[in-house]
């Protein structure tokens, strides 16, 4: 037997999925780009994750495997744009976070701004293994209290967005009960 | 109904949670970053291997054959990446660190700076590998 991933679901029309899906591409493309301008104004490796709203926002209101799809795409865009340690440093993280709100949005009530936060503490740790890994020594860890500080801040600055844009994402694309 | 429609912004439990989460992060840090040696070498590693281990009381600016066009710089704030070629500069910007436990990356160069305790009374001066 054949096996498919179902990345479509059924309540939506297949317009306006490839219009949604583009939208949250584009969406995480230019968030990520506008992110490393003023990244540059924080402290050495902290970024607020602002792409990372696209991705949780298609666990929300599209399914998981559209979710999964929009993680592998932005590593790609980041590893035409920014070179392949950045791709593979974006692929580790995005994806650990990707695991983290699939989960939480999926299984459970965990309030948004736990989400974010846990999400953007998978993100630097996972980042840190994929470091790890790279430069074969552990000492890349001796950043992880400062990153699990900044993911803590970064985590509820996207957990407030997340509640603001939903609703709207919902009102705009139909109800949770037809796209969910 | 959705699993979505009613979720929470936040919850008392969440904040108990994230302040736990905050309060661990503080005590690693103060417990890895080792305050009592004197004594402090920076060993700096490339790809996994040792390149050179350098004493933080020899002030200069080093460079390696393994790590590139990266300089490293020795002062009085301990040990700074004063220039490199990768392209997000995190290295660079992560400025000087002198405290045993501490670690400057540069992901992009494979590259890792890792402040260390002299052990006993040796006192190093370079070491090259």
């Amino acid at each position: 037997m054949k096996m498919m991933i179902k990345f479509k679901p059924a309540g939506i029309s297949a317009s306006r999925y490839t219009a949604l899906m583009g939208l949250l591409f584009a969406v995480s493309a230019a968030l990520n780009w506008l992110e490393s301008l003023f990244s540059a104004f924080l402290p050495a490796g902290m970024r607020i994750g602002l792409s990372n709203i696209a991705v949780m926002l298609a666990i929300l209101c599209i399914n998981v495997p559209s979710a999964l799809l929009l993680t592998v795409l932005k590593a790609c865009f980041v590893l035409l744009t920014r070179g392949v340690t950045a791709g593979v440093m974006s692929l580790c993280g995005s994806l650990a976070a990707f695991l983290v709100t699939a989960l939480l949005f999926r299984r459970t009530k965990a309030s948004y701004v736990l989400t974010s936060v846990l999400a953007a503490l998978a993100h630097s740790l996972g980042q840190l293994c994929a470091a790890c890994m790279l430069l074969k020594t552990a000492s890349v860890f001796a950043y992880l209290p400062v990153l699990t500080v900044s993911s803590s801040a970064a985590g509820v600055l996207t957990g407030i967005a997340l509640k603001v844009i939903f609703p709207e994402m919902v009102k705009t694309f139909g109800s949770t009960k037809q796209i969910r | 109904m959705n699993i979505n429609d009613d979720r929470k912004l936040i919850r008392v439990r969440d904040i108990v949670l994230i302040a736990a989460v905050l309060a661990a992060a503080a005590a690693v840090y103060w417990v890895t970053a080792d305050f009592s040696g004197k004594k402090r070498y920076a060993v700096i590693s490339c790809g996994g291997e040792t390149v050179a281990e350098v004493s933080l009381d020899r002030f200069g600016d080093y460079s390696f054959p393994e790590t590139g066009d990266m300089v490293f710089t020795v002062g009085g704030n301990g040990i700074s990446v004063s220039k490199s070629g990768c392209p997000d500069k995190i290295c660079m910007r992560t400025g000087n660190i002198s405290r045993a436990g501490e670690a400057i990356i540069c992901v992009p160069n494979r590259t890792a700076v890792t402040v260390k305790n002299a052990p006993g009374e040796n006192d190093i001066d370079v070491v090259l590998r």
